[in-house]
Order: structure tokens, then C-alpha cells, then sequence
């Protein structure tokens, strides 16, 4: 599995984008992510699961200006 | 309201493409767009806007220039210091433009103002620098049904979509703005000088494309730019169907 364009060594079965977010400890509040080039809205983070050979992208939704 | 002779001869790089011509360059002269914030962003997407012959520009912010803002808010200059920055930037667009009307609002937007404010214009401008006013413009944009052109940056980064109208709103992306001392504010956070003139410009270019009705706008599309790298990334937004500010609620 892709992590923002590097191989992300802890993939494992069941693995969420939670997950991720967790372990990578993104603490950002506000994110944009897309698997495969496809966006996830929040409230989906815990329930997509990732396979294998997918590719997550994690960006922080910025406010400045 | 037609292009005079001089207009003609003003705008001609703009008439050579045939995706503007004397037709596109009207509707820029006819449209009204505010700009929120006049700052890192707010400074080139109004210099653009005022060079490229958009008739009346609105600018609201509540702020002063700093010294420190110099370093990127490529419209002041040291003599702006302590000054109003709408009060400021009118001075330099018109300099440049003398035909504009641009309209200065002195104040801080909030729930109790966007709407009146919003309603004089055609394509409202995202260039504030915090989460609570960019959920307010949302809002209101949706309300409104008129288009957002959202960019904001940080340190070396930026990203740019054009929300709002009959596609999707700021809360499709994120339903709520971070609580209070989530983020850092911006004044206490590194920009990388160029950024801002980076990402503006490209509002600039969405809000023309938009007017004009040309090309593939960034209307459902987000745009990252990670400058530090010189890498850029994009994804489709599609409206949430249960946002509950455009969609249909929980």
C-alpha cells in the first residue's frame, strides 16, 4: 500500500484509514484523503478498509490566507 | 455595457484569444466579484482582477497593514503601514484602473452581514485566513447559490476549489470547522512568500474562466500544491448527499 507517494511498511488485513490516520499520527483536524483517486468523506475513515496494493493520499485541509 | 476604444486597445492580449474575445471581455467589465480578505491571497486575486478589467471589485477586511505583512501582501507598501488595507489596495487597483469600481467594506464578515454584503455580487472570493469566516462564506454562497473560490494556504503548501453555486459546499468536504484551538492561528504560522501570489493567481484565473465560461474550472476539484517539492495532487469533490448545509441533512 501507497501512503502520500511512499510505501507504508504496517499495512495489515482490516487495516482502516483511521488506522493510518492513527498510527501515522495525523493531527491535523481537518482532512481531505482519497483512495485510488477517490475522495472519502470523514464519517467513512474507520469503515474503508484498505487492500493491499492501494494508494491513500492524506492531505490537511488548510484555512489560511 | 460595451468595450469603449480604449478598452479595445487595453484589453487586446485578452481579445487575441478567441476564448475571451470582445464578448468574454464585456461580461469581465459587467461582473461584480468580492474579494474576502485583503491579504496574502486577497492581494493577487484583486491586482489580477484589476488588471484583467473586472468592473467592480469589492474588498472586505477589518485589518491594518503590518510590517510583516510585506513580505508577501505584494499590494502595500511601506507608507501603507498602519493603514487600512482595503483603504490601501483601492488606492493602488485604481491607480492601475482608473475605470473600476472597486468597494471598499471596513469590517469583519460574520453570520449577520454576509448575506447583504454577498447579494451585490456575482463570484465571491475565499481569501480570508480562517476556518469559522470560510464555513460563514460557504454558507452563504450556498444559500445565495453563488459560486465560492476557495484557497488557502500554509507554509509551503496551497490548494484551490471553486465551490458553491449547484455544486458542492465546504461542508461536503468537512462537515464543521475545528474547534476553537485546534488550529494555529495564522499570524503565528510561517508563509513562504511566493505561496500566497501562487495560489491567488489561480483563484484570479477560476473567477475569469468563470465569468468568461471557458475551460474545465476547478468547479468539484481540489487543487494541492506543495511547493517545498514542486509536486501537485488533485481529487474530485462531489457534493455529500447528506451535507446538511447543500444535500439533503442526516
Amino acid at each position: 500500500m501507497m501512503l502520500n507517494d511512499w510505501p507504508y511498511p504496517d499495512w495489515h488485513e482490516g487495516l482502516t484509514i483511521q488506522g493510518v490516520i492513527e498510527h501515522m499520527n495525523f493531527t491535523w483536524p481537518k482532512l481531505v484523503t482519497k483512495v485510488n483517486g477517490q475522495l472519502v468523506w470523514p464519517e467513512d475513515y474507520g469503515k474503508v478498509v484498505l487492500q493491499e496494493n492501494d494508494d491513500l493520499k492524506i492531505h490537511h485541509l488548510l484555512g489560511g490566507g | 455595457m460595451a468595450l469603449t476604444q480604449q478598452e479595445l486597445n487595453r484589453y487586446k492580449r485578452h481579445l487575441m484569444l478567441p476564448q475571451v474575445d470582445e464578448a468574454g471581455q464585456e461580461k469581465i467589465k459587467n461582473s461584480k466579484v468580492l474579494v474576502v480578505g485583503a491579504g496574502g491571497l486577497g492581494c493577487p486575486v484583486a491586482l489580477y482582477l484589476a488588471a484583467a478589467g473586472v468592473g467592480t471589485i469589492g474588498l472586505i477586511d477589518f485589518d491594518v497593514v503590518d510590517l510583516s505583512n510585506l513580505q508577501r501582501q505584494v499590494i502595500y507598501t511601506e507608507k501603507d503601514v498602519g493603514k487600512s488595507k482595503v483603504r490601501m489596495a483601492k488606492e493602488r487597483l485604481v491607480q492601475m484602473n482608473s475605470t473600476l469600481n472597486v468597494i471598499c467594506i471596513e469590517d469583519k464578515l460574520d453570520e449577520t452581514n454576509a448575506t447583504e454584503i454577498f447579494e451585490k455580487f456575482d463570484i465571491i472570493v475565499d481569501a480570508c485566513d480562517n476556518f469559522n469566516t470560510r464555513y460563514i462564506i460557504s454558507d452563504t454562497c450556498v444559500k445565495l447559490g453563488k459560486p465560492h473560490i476557495y484557497g488557502a494556504i500554509y507554509e509551503f503548501y496551497g490548494q484551490v476549489v471553486v465551490l458553491g453555486g449547484d455544486g458542492p459546499c465546504l461542508r461536503c468536504i468537512n462537515p464543521e470547522p475545528p474547534k476553537q484551538g485546534e488550529i494555529v492561528e495564522a499570524k503565528d504560522v510561517g508563509v513562504f512568500g511566493a505561496i500566497p501570489g501562487v495560489i491567488g493567481s489561480l483563484q484570479a484565473c477560476e473567477v475569469l474562466k468563470l465569468i468568461i465560461g471557458c475551460g474545465k474550472s476547478l468547479k468539484g476539484r481540489m487543487v494541492f500544491i506543495d511547493m517545498l517539492n514542486m509536486s501537485f495532487d488533485e481529487v474530485e469533490i462531489p457534493k455529500y448527499p447528506k451535507c446538511r448545509c447543500c444535500g439533503k441533512g442526516e
